[in-house]
C-alpha cells in the first residue's frame, strides 16, 4: 500500500474527464429530462473539427475552443431539431433517449467516413512530466486536471450566481412554474445542452491528447462517466462530479490493489451495490413521481 | 387483400423455382467459375471499431487483385472479389456467408477478416462445402485437427507468442512479465510464451499479468509493473493498449525491454506510442513495409494505384501476400475449377515463396503453410528487419 | 380483431413463414438467415416491448437471458439433450432469475431500472469471457445440431434450424398475446397506470412487476435457442450492451407494447443493414438516420402512430357523445351489491390516532368508530385531515402512534394496503384513479377475480369475473362505456366506475373519498343512489365530502374534525347544529352559515 497516494492521485487525473462527462450528463438531463446518449460522440466529433483545425495550423489552445464551441453548437442543435420535437414529458423519455442514441450511431458512421478509421496523434500541450506524490505525470495530464477543475468551478458559480444559472436551476425543478415567472424555457434548454457538450468536449480533447483521436475515443470513459452519475445521483451537479472522481480513484484502486483484469467489474458491483441502498444516488434527489 | 396476395405469393414462387432451374443449368461449371472469371467473396470489418484493422486488410487485396487483373487475371480468368461488412459481429458474418454463397454464388472464401465472426459461418460454409482460404486472422483448431475446408498461411499468434519467448530467453532476460489482455483468446496466445522461454532459458521466470481487454487508463498498472521489477515484458493485446502501456512505463521511469506480438507490427503503433516504444521487439508475418524486396516494391506501386487512399502498412501488406499465395494456389487448381480442385490446387504449394510472407508448403495434412516470422525492432521510428526468416516452432 | 382470430393469424404467419423458409428449394439459404434472425430478434424485442408496454419497466439487458439461453442451449445439445428439455429449461431459469430481479423494480425509477439492467448486460458479459469452460470465452463456441424429441429427428440441419426458430417466434408470439389480453396482463396494466390504486383492489405491485419481468425474461430465453441453432456457432460479441440498445431501438421504433411492433421492430434491425449491403459502409448512416426519422415523425413508434391514423381515418376515433341520466332506482343497486358485497359483521373502530409529518401534526389524537352496517360521514373545512385518515386506513400513510386501528378482530397497522383489501376494507379515491389503459369492464374483471375469495368466503352466490363485471356494467348503467377507457369518458361516469371497483373489490367496510365532488346535479343522484343501496345492503360506509348536506342525508352518525383534532360527533341534526361547527365552517356569523350549510 506504499502507492496508495500517487494511484489515487493517478484515479483523480483519470476521473476529471469522468466527473465532466457526468457533469454534462446531468446538466442536460436537468434542463429537458433526456439522457444524451450522443453526448461522448458529439465531443469527438468536436475533437475530430479541432483536429481538422490544428492540421492547418491552429494553435492548440484554438483548436480546443474550437471543439467546445462546435459541440455546444451541435448540442443546441440537437435539443432544438431532435429533441424538442418530440414534445415534453415522461412519455418521451426513451424515445428522446433512443433518438439520441441513433445520432450517436449517425456521427459515429460520420467521423469514419470523414476521417478514416485510424487513429491521428495530437501533439500534447506541455511536452514532459512532473512527479505528484511519487507517481510521474504528464504535464498534459496535469493541465487536463486542472482545466476540468477550473470549469467545474465555472460552472458552479455559473449556476449560483448569474441570472440564467439560477433560472435554470429554478426551471429543472420546476418548468411549469419557470415558465409563469417569465423565464424562457427554450432559451434554458439550449444553454444547458451548449454547456453540457461543450464540457465533454473539454474531457475528450484531452482524453484525444493522451491517446489519440479516434472514433471510439470516449466509449470506455463515457461507460464510467455513467458510472459516477448513478454513484452520485442523476439530477445532482455535485453529484456528478464527484461521482465521476470517486470513480477515477475507485478504478485506479481496484486495478493496482484487486485484479487488474475485473476492474470494471469490481466498479460496476460498487455502483450495484450503491444503486439498492441508495436508489437516487448518494446526493441525488427521488424525483416526484405523481402517487 | 387476400387474392391479391396470392398471385404475389405464386408469382414469387415461380420465380425462385425458375430461377433455380436457371441455376441448376449453369450447375455444369462450378459455382462462381466462368470462362473469364472466378468470383470470390470476402467479409471484413468495414465499420464499427474493428475497421482500423478491416479496411486495410481489404486495401490489400484489392491492390493484389487490381494488378494481378491488369496482368491478365489467372489462365485467362479475372478474379472478381466481393466484400461483405460484419461490423465484427457475428450473426451479420453469417448473413454475408450466406449471402455471398447462396445469392452471389463464389467459388470461395478469400482473406476474410476476423477470427470470432468467421468461426461463426463455418457451420454453413461446411455444410455448403465452400473453402476457405487465405484468412486474415485463425485459431489454432481451424488447423489442429485439419479441417478440409481451411487452408491458411499467417503464422499462428501462438506461434508467435513462442518465438518471443525464446527470443527473450536466448537473449538472456531472466525476469519475464507477459501482460496480457485477460479474455480466452489473448490468455491462450499468452500462455505460449513461458515454454519459448524454457525453450531457449531453463531458469528465467516467467509471470502471467491478466489486464481487463478496453483499459486505457495504465497508470495503476505500471506502478504494479514497477514493483515486479521485469527484465523483459512481453505484451498481448492491442496498440492502443501497448501505447498507453509503454507510456505509462516510460512516465514511471521503468527499464525494460518491451516484446509484442505480430498482430502489433503497424505504423499506427509508432505514431500512437512515439518515443516510449522505441526499442520494442516483435516478429512480423512479412518483410517490412520499406523493405527493398521486389515484392514488397510491387505491393508500394499497386497499392497506390488500387488504393489510393491506404498508406503501406503491415495489415495491407500482409493481406497482399496472402492474396498472392491465393492466387498461387488457384493456378496449380486442376481443371475443371471447382471447390473440391481449389483445395487441391492449393495442396500442391511447396515452398512457394510470396516475396512477402515466409515460405509456404501446404499438404493434405498440413493446412496451415507457414509457421515463419521476421524478427523486427523498432528503430528511429521505424521498424527495421533483424535477421531473416526464422521458423517460430524451430530452435533458431 | 377478436382474439381468437388475431392467434389464428398469428399461427398462421408463424406457419406461412415457416413453410417459406422450410420447403426445400423455395428460397434461398441467404433469405432463411434473413428469416430465422427476424425470428430470433422478434422474440428477444417481444420480450422487451411486453414488459414495457404492459408494466412500463424498460430493459437494456435482455441480452443476458437470451445469452443463458443460448449458451444453455450450446451445453446441452452437446450432451444430446433435446430441444424441448433445453427450451423449458432455459425459460425456467430465465425467468427465476428475471422473477428476482422484478421484484427490485418497484425501488427504482424507470430510467434508474434501465440503467440497471444495462449493468446486467455487463455483468453477463463479463461471466460469458471468464467461464470458458462453458462459453468458450471471447473465442466463441460450435453449437451441435438441435435433437427433436417429438419428431424422433436425430439432428437438424440449418435449414430445420430457421424452422425451429420461426416456431419458436410463433410460440413466442401466441404466448405473448395470451397473457396480454389476459387476466395477468390486465393486472399488469392496473399497476402500471396506478401503482397506489392497485393496492387498495389488492394488487402487489411488487409481485406483479416481478411476474411479467419473470415471463418476459423467459420468454427472451427462447431467442437464444433461436440464435444457438440458427447459427450453430456462439460468439460474445452477438450478446453485449450494444445489442441490447438495438433492442431497445427495435422496440421503441416498433412501438412498445404491440405484438406487430415487435416484429416489425426486429425486421427494422435485421433487414435495414441486409438492404444497405449493396452500398458499402452506408448501413450505418441508414440505420442511425431512419431510427431518428422515424422517431420524429412517428413518435410513439410505427404500429401505434399508423393505427391511430387508421383510427381516425375509419371513423372511430369519434365516440358517441354520452350524457344520459342515470335512471336506476335503490332498490336495484341494494340488490346488485346484495349479490356482489357481503354485509358487514364488524366494526372499524379508530382510538387515539395521531399522524405527524415532520413537525406538522395532520391527525392529533382522534378516533371515530363505524358500526357494522351503518354510515358515518366525516366533514371538516379543508386541512382538518380527513383525507389523511382515510391514507392511514388504506395503508399508504402510517399511523404516527395509533390505540386501534382494527377491523372487528383484525389489527389493520399490521396490513400491507393489498391485505386490507383482502380483509374487506375498499375504498374510492377523489379523482376516480382508474386504471388508464384499462376499459371499465376490464377494470371491473380484474378487481373481480381479486374479489373472489371475498365473495366465498361471505357465502354470496358464485359468479365469473366477467358476470360480476356484466352486472355492475348493468347495474350502474355503465354498458355505453364499458369498453371504453377512463381518459374518454366524462369525469362524473370515471366516479361511478370508481364506485363500481369497490364493488368489484367484495368488500365490507368502504370508505368513498369525496364522492360527490365535482359533480353536477344529475350525477350527485346518481352516487347517492348508489350509496343509499349499499347501505341497504347492509355494508359499512364512511363517507367524507365537503357537500355536508350529502353527508348529513346518507349517513347514521357524523364526525367533525378540525386541524387534525376531533371537534365533534353525534347525530347528524347534533351536528348540523352545533355551533363549534358553525364557527369552523363559516366563523361567527350563525344565521348565515346555518344558511349556507343547508345550501350546501
Amino acid at each position: 500500500m506504499h502507492d496508495l497516494l500517487p494511484v489515487i492521485a493517478a484515479g483523480i487525473v483519470s476521473g476529471s474527464a469522468y466527473a465532466l462527462l457526468a457533469l454534462g450528463i446531468v446538466i442536460i438531463f436537468r434542463s429537458t429530462d433526456t439522457v444524451n446518449f450522443a453526448i461522448g460522440d458529439t465531443a469527438t466529433l468536436g475533437v475530430f473539427v479541432s483536429v481538422t483545425a490544428m492540421q492547418a495550423g491552429a494553435p492548440v489552445a484554438v483548436a480546443l475552443l474550437i471543439a467546445i464551441t462546435f459541440a455546444g453548437f451541435f448540442g443546441v442543435a440537437t435539443e432544438r431539431l431532435l429533441v424538442r420535437p418530440l414534445g415534453p414529458g415522461h412519455k418521451s423519455l426513451f424515445i428522446a433517449l433512443v433518438v439520441t442514441i441513433g445520432l450517436g450511431l449517425l456521427i459515429h458512421a460520420a467521423i469514419g467516413a470523414i476521417w478514416g478509421h485510424r487513429p491521428i496523434t495530437i501533439a500534447p500541450m506541455v511536452p514532459g512530466t512532473v512527479s505528484v506524490f511519487g507517481v510521474a505525470l504528464t504535464w498534459n495530464k496535469v493541465i487536463a486536471t486542472a482545466i476540468a477543475i477550473v470549469a467545474m468551478v465555472f460552472v458552479a458559480w455559473f449556476f449560483r450566481f448569474t441570472t440564467v444559472g439560477v433560472a435554470m436551476r429554478a426551471s429543472a425543478e420546476d418548468h411549469f412554474a419557470a415558465r409563469v415567472v417569465g423565464i424562457n424555457p427554450g432559451r434554458i434548454a439550449a444553454f444547458a445542452w451548449a454547456l453540457g457538450c461543450g464540457l465533454a468536449a473539454i474531457a475528450a480533447f484531452f482524453l484525444a491528447m493522451e491517446t489519440s483521436a479516434n472514433a471510439n475515443l470516449t466509449i470506455s470513459a463515457l461507460f464510467r462517466a455513467f458510472a459516477g452519475v448513478f454513484l452520485g445521483g442523476l439530477t445532482s451537479m455535485p453529484g456528478a462530479a464527484v461521482g465521476g472522481f470517486a470513480i477515477g480513484i475507485l478504478d485506479n484502486i481496484a486495478g493496482r490493489y484487486l485484479s487488474a483484469n475485473y476492474r470494471d467489474t469490481i466498479v460496476f458491483a460498487v455502483i450495484v451495490a450503491v444503486l439498492f441502498i441508495k436508489p437516487a444516488g448518494f446526493l441525488g434527489a427521488g424525483r416526484k413521481e405523481r402517487v | 387483400m387476400s387474392k391479391h396476395f396470392m398471385y404475389r405469393l405464386a408469382g414469387a414462387a415461380v420465380l425462385a423455382a425458375s430461377v433455380s432451374i436457371a441455376s441448376l443449368a449453369v450447375a455444369q461449371d462450378a459455382p462462381g467459375v466462368s470462362k473469364d472469371e472466378i468470383k470470390l467473396g470476402a467479409w471484413s470489418a468495414l465499420t464499427g471499431q474493428f475497421a482500423v484493422y478491416g479496411v486495410p486488410g481489404v486495401a490489400g487485396q484489392t491492390a493484389y487483385y487490381g494488378s494481378l487483373n491488369e496482368a491478365g487475371g489467372i489462365n485467362g480468368r479475372k478474379i472478381t472479389v466481393i466484400t461483405e461488412d460484419h461490423a465484427y459481429n457475428p450473426q451479420q458474418a453469417v448473413a454475408a456467408a450466406r449471402k455471398l454463397v447462396d445469392s452471389d454464388q463464389v467459388l470461395a472464401i478469400q482473406g476474410s477478416y476476423a477470427t470470432g465472426p468467421s468461426a461463426a459461418t463455418f457451420p454453413y460454409l461446411e455444410e455448403q462445402g465452400v473453402p476457405y482460404i487465405m484468412p486474415y486472422g485463425g485459431a489454432l483448431d481451424w488447423y489442429e485437427p485439419v479441417r478440409p475446408l481451411i487452408v491458411g498461411a499467417q503464422t499462428l499468434l501462438d506461434y508467435q507468442a513462442r518465438a518471443l519467448g525464446r527470443w527473450a530467453g536466448k537473449d538472456g532476460f531472466k525476469n519475464v512479465l507477459v501482460v496480457h489482455a485477460a479474455v480466452a483468446a489473448f490468455e491462450k496466445v499468452a500462455s505460449n510464451v513461458e515454454p519459448g522461454v524454457r525453450s531457449a532459458s531453463q531458469d528465467a521466470k516467467v509471470e502471467m499479468m491478466p489486464v481487463k481487454l478496453g483499459t486505457t487508463d495504465y497508470a495503476p498498472i505500471a506502478l504494479e509493473i514497477a514493483g515486479k521489477k521485469p527484465d523483459a515484458i512481453v505484451f498481448i493485446g492491442t496498440i492502443i493498449e501497448l501505447s498507453a502501456m509503454a507510456k505509462e512505463l516510460k512516465q514511471q521511469n521503468v527499464q525494460t525491454q518491451l516484446f509484442t506480438y505480430g498482430g502489433n507490427v503497424t505504423n499506427d503503433l509508432i505514431n500512437l506510442g512515439g518515443e516510449a516504444v522505441e526499442g520494442l521487439r516483435s516478429v512480423s508475418l512479412s518483410y517490412t513495409i520499406d523493405s527493398d524486396q521486389p515484392a514488397v516494391q510491387e505491393y508500394r506501386d499497386a497499392l497506390a494505384k488500387f488504393a489510393p487512399n491506404e498508406k503501406p502498412d503491415y495489415g495491407s501488406l500482409l493481406t497482399y501476400g496472402l492474396a498472392k499465395i491465393a492466387a498461387e494456389g488457384i493456378r496449380l487448381a486442376d481443371e475443371p475449377l471447382t471447390r473440391e480442385s481449389l483445395v487441391k490446387g492449393f495442396e500442391k504449394l511447396k515452398d512457394y515463396d510470396s516475396g512477402i510472407l515466409g515460405k509456404v508448403t501446404i499438404t493434405p495434412e498440413n493446412h496451415l503453410g507457414t509457421t515463419q516470422v521476421l524478427r523486427v525492432e523498432i528503430k528511429d521510428g521505424k521498424w527495421s528487419q533483424i535477421g531473416e526468416f526464422i521458423d517460430s516452432l524451430g530452435e533458431w | 380483431m377478436s382474439p381468437l382470430l388475431r392467434r389464428l393469424l398469428i399461427l398462421a404467419v408463424g406457419i406461412g413463414a415457416g413453410a417459406i423458409a422450410g420447403i426445400p428449394g423455395l428460397i434461398g439459404g441467404y433469405p432463411q438467415f434473413v428469416m430465422a434472425s427476424v425470428a430470433f430478434f422478434s422474440i428477444v424485442v417481444l420480450a422487451v416491448s411486453m414488459v414495457a408496454g404492459l408494466t412500463g419497466i424498460w430493459s437494456l439487458g435482455h441480452m443476458a437471458f437470451v445469452a443463458l439461453g443460448a449458451y444453455l442451449a450450446a451445453n446441452l445439445s452437446a450432451l444430446g439433450v433435446p430441444v424441448e428439455v433445453i427450451a423449458v429449461s432455459a425459460f425456467a431459469v430465465s425467468a427465476a432469475i428475471g422473477f428476482v430481479l422484478g421484484l427490485s423494480a418497484g425501488r427504482f425509477s424507470v430510467l434508474y431500472f434501465g440503467l440497471l439492467t444495462m449493468a446486467l448486460s455487463l455483468a453477463a458479459s463479463e461471466v460469458i469471457g471468464h467461464w470458458s469452460d462453458y462459453t468458450g470465452g471471447d473465442e466463441g463456441m460450435p453449437v451441435a445440431p438441435a435433437r427433436i424429441f417429438l419428431l424422433g429427428i436425430g439432428s437438424l440441419g440449418l435449414q430445420g434450424a430457421v424452422v425451429l426458430t420461426i416456431s419458436l417466434a410463433t410460440f413466442a408470439f401466441l404466448l405473448a398475446d395470451i397473457v396480454a389480453h389476459g387476466s395477468l396482463g390486465r393486472k399488469w396494466l392496473a399497476v402500471k397506470s396506478q401503482r397506489v390504486a392497485s393496492t387498495a383492489i389488492g394488487l402487489k405491485p411488487q409481485l406483479e412487476n416481478a411476474k411479467a419481468f419473470s415471463l418476459s425474461a423467459g420468454i427472451a430465453s427462447l431467442a437464444g435457442l433461436g440464435i444457438a441453432y440458427s447459427i450453430s456457432y456462439l460468439d460474445p460479441v452477438g450478446f453485449d450492451l450494444h445489442v441490447g440498445v438495438q433492442l431497445l431501438v427495435a422496440t421503441v421504433v416498433g412501438g412498445a407494447g404491440s405484438l406487430l411492433g415487435a416484429l416489425l421492430g426486429a425486421a427494422f434491425i435485421v433487414v435495414v443493414p441486409e438492404m444497405a449491403r449493396s452500398v458499402p459502409s452506408v448501413s450505418m448512416f441508414v440505420f442511425g438516420l431512419s431510427t431518428v426519422l422515424i422517431l420524429l415523425f412517428l413518435r410513439k413508434g410505427i404500429v401505434p402512430t399508423v393505427s391511430a391514423w387508421l383510427a381516425r381515418l375509419l371513423g372511430r376515433g369519434q365516440r358517441n357523445s354520452v350524457g344520459e341520466a342515470h335512471a336506476f332506482k335503490a332498490d336495484a343497486v341494494a340488490d346488485l351489491v346484495r349479490q356482489l358485497l357481503p354485509a358487514a359483521t364488524d366494526a372499524l373502530e379508530v382510538k387515539d390516532l395521531s399522524v405527524h409529518f415532520g413537525g406538522v401534526r395532520a391527525l392529533d389524537g382522534v378516533g371515530l368508530s363505524v358500526p357494522a352496517g351503518k354510515a358515518v360521514g366525516l366533514i371538516g373545512p379543508n386541512g382538518a385531515g380527513k383525507t389523511t385518515l382515510l391514507n392511514v386506513l388504506s395503508g399508504f400513510y402510517q399511523a404516527t402512534r395509533a390505540d386501534a386501528v382494527t377491523l372487528g378482530d383484525t389489527d389493520l397497522t399490521t396490513l400491507p394496503t393489498h391485505g386490507r383489501a383482502a380483509a374487506g376494507f375498499g375504498r374510492t379515491f377523489q379523482h376516480a384513479e382508474l386504471f388508464g389503459e384499462l376499459t371499465l369492464r376490464d377494470m371491473f374483471e380484474t378487481t373481480a377475480e381479486l374479489g373472489a375469495a371475498r365473495r366465498k368466503a361471505g357465502g354470496l352466490p358464485a359468479a365469473s369475473a366477467a358476470e360480476v363485471a356484466q352486472r355492475i356494467i348493468d347495474g350502474l348503467g355503465l354498458s355505453a362505456y364499458a369498453d371504453l377507457l377512463p381518459g374518454e369518458l366524462p369525469f362524473g361516469i370515471q366516479k361511478v366506475a370508481d364506485v363500481g371497483r369497490v364493488l368489484a373489490t367484495g368488500a365490507s367496510v368502504i370508505a368513498l373519498d369525496e364522492p360527490f365532488a365535482g359533480l353536477d346535479a344529475a350525477e350527485r343522484t346518481a352516487i347517492r343512489t348508489i350509496l343509499q343501496g349499499m347501505r341497504q345492503a347492509g355494508v359499512s360506509i364512511l363517507i367524507i365530502d365537503h357537500a355536508v348536506q350529502e353527508v348529513m342525508d346518507i349517513s347514521d352518525r357524523v364526525v367533525a374534525f378540525e386541524f387534525g383534532r376531533l371537534l365533534v360527533e353525534g347525530l347528524p341534526e347534533e351536528v348540523r347544529h352545533h355551533p363549534e361547527v358553525l364557527r369552523a365552517y363559516f366563523g361567527t356569523s350563525e344565521v348565515s352559515a346555518v344558511k349556507k350549510v343547508v345550501a350546501a
